[in-house]
Parts: C-alpha cells; sequence; structure tokens
C-alpha cells in the first residue's frame, strides 16, 4: 500500500493506524459489554478510565521529563 | 463486578509499586532527586500481558475442569488481546511519538498519549478478567 495515497483525507499509514485505534478500543468494550452487560460494562470503562487517569497523573507528576540540555 | 473494580485497583497498587522500585534501582537525572522520566509512566504494555496471562490461565481451569466457556466472548478478548499486542504499538507510534522516540505533547497537562495508552491497556486487562470471572463461575 503506497502511504502517500490518500483516505478521508488522511495518508494510509494515518488512517491504518486510525483503525487500529478504533479495534483497541472497541473490541475490550465489546467483550466487556456481552460479558458482564451494558451497565456493568459502562461502570468498568468509567472505573478503568478514571483509574489509568489517576495512576498517570500521579505518575507523570513524579516522573516529570528530563529537560533538554 | 467487585473483581473487576478489584482488578483495577491491583492494577494501580502494581503500577505504584513498579515505580517505587525503577526509581530506587536508579540514580537521580540531575537536578531532580530521582532517575525517572515519563516514558516509566506508561504501563500499558504490562497491562497488555497480563490480560494475555490471565485468560490463558482461565482458560486452563476451563479446560482441567471441563466447564463451558464463553466462546464468543473468549474470541473477542483475544482479539483484543492481539489487538493490543499489535495494533496499539503501531498506533502509538504512528500518533504518540515524534522524533527521537519522544512522546507528543498532548492535554492535559501534556499527558494526554500516556493516559489513552494506559487506559487501552487497562481495558484490555479489565475484559480478559471478565472473561475469566465467567468461566470461573463465581
Amino acid at each position: 500500500m503506497d502511504s502517500e495515497s490518500i483516505i478521508f483525507g488522511m495518508t494510509a499509514r494515518r488512517a491504518v493506524a486510525v483503525a487500529a485505534g478504533v479495534v483497541v478500543v472497541g473490541a475490550p468494550i465489546a467483550v466487556l459489554g456481552a460479558t458482564v452487560g451494558i451497565g456493568a460494562a459502562a461502570i468498568t470503562v468509567g472505573a478503568a478510565i478514571a483509574a489509568s487517569g489517576a495512576i498517570t497523573k500521579a505518575a507523570s507528576r513524579i516522573a516529570e521529563d528530563r529537560e533538554e540540555e | 463486578m467487585k473483581e473487576l473494580l478489584i482488578t483495577i485497583g491491583l492494577a494501580i497498587i502494581i503500577a505504584l509499586l513498579q515505580m517505587v522500585m525503577k526509581g530506587l534501582s536508579r540514580t537521580a537525572i540531575k537536578p531532580k532527586s530521582h532517575g525517572l522520566t515519563q516514558e516509566d509512566t506508561l504501563f500499558w504494555s504490562d497491562w497488555v500481558i497480563a490480560a494475555g496471562l490471565s485468560l490463558t490461565g482461565a482458560l486452563i481451569v476451563a479446560s482441567n475442569e471441563n466447564k463451558p466457556i464463553p466462546t464468543l466472548q473468549v474470541v473477542g478478548c483475544i482479539g483484543a488481546i492481539l489487538a493490543g499486542c499489535v495494533f496499539l504499538p503501531f498506533a502509538l507510534r504512528t500518533f504518540a511519538y515524534e522524533e527521537n522516540a519522544k512522546i507528543r505533547p498532548l492535554p492535559p497537562g501534556g499527558i494526554g498519549w500516556i493516559l489513552i495508552a494506559n487506559a487501552c491497556g487497562i481495558l484490555i486487562l479489565s475484559s480478559a478478567v471478565a472473561v475469566g470471572v465467567n468461566v470461573y463461575g463465581l
């Protein structure tokens, strides 16, 4: 596939990466919905996003990147 | 439901312990008092691997105890784990990193991509645990 070809205003590479992102987010949510039910899945997704946000923020505050020399 | 929330809590505790151990094992990057960088706040790969191990364990138990497995969910979960192992790194490489393997700053606070990557990882782990709970019949 030509990486310069345009699909919906994006290069082929970007279009594939967007599709990949949709699969990565959509697949686990679909599995959660089918396994524990839509309500429980919604709570879990909310809790997961909030929890990962909290840990990322806390860890990032500790680990601030080194200033460019 | 309770099991899923316990999993999320455990994932966070393990991530924090990882940070502590990494911090203890490294010399400081001056002028900071520790050797941690933002790259150390990425936990998605650990969580995707943990999802794979968790699903494998559940399938082994199901096989040993002749328990039925929810086929569609298991197939979906394998798809989610594969996507996490193959597509997520590719998507992050395309969008989240700029030249010299530096993470692109994205709101809030410039840690947007780290947050997105970690959220994907914990979602994949949660889906594997949900399938496992279904198999164990808790």
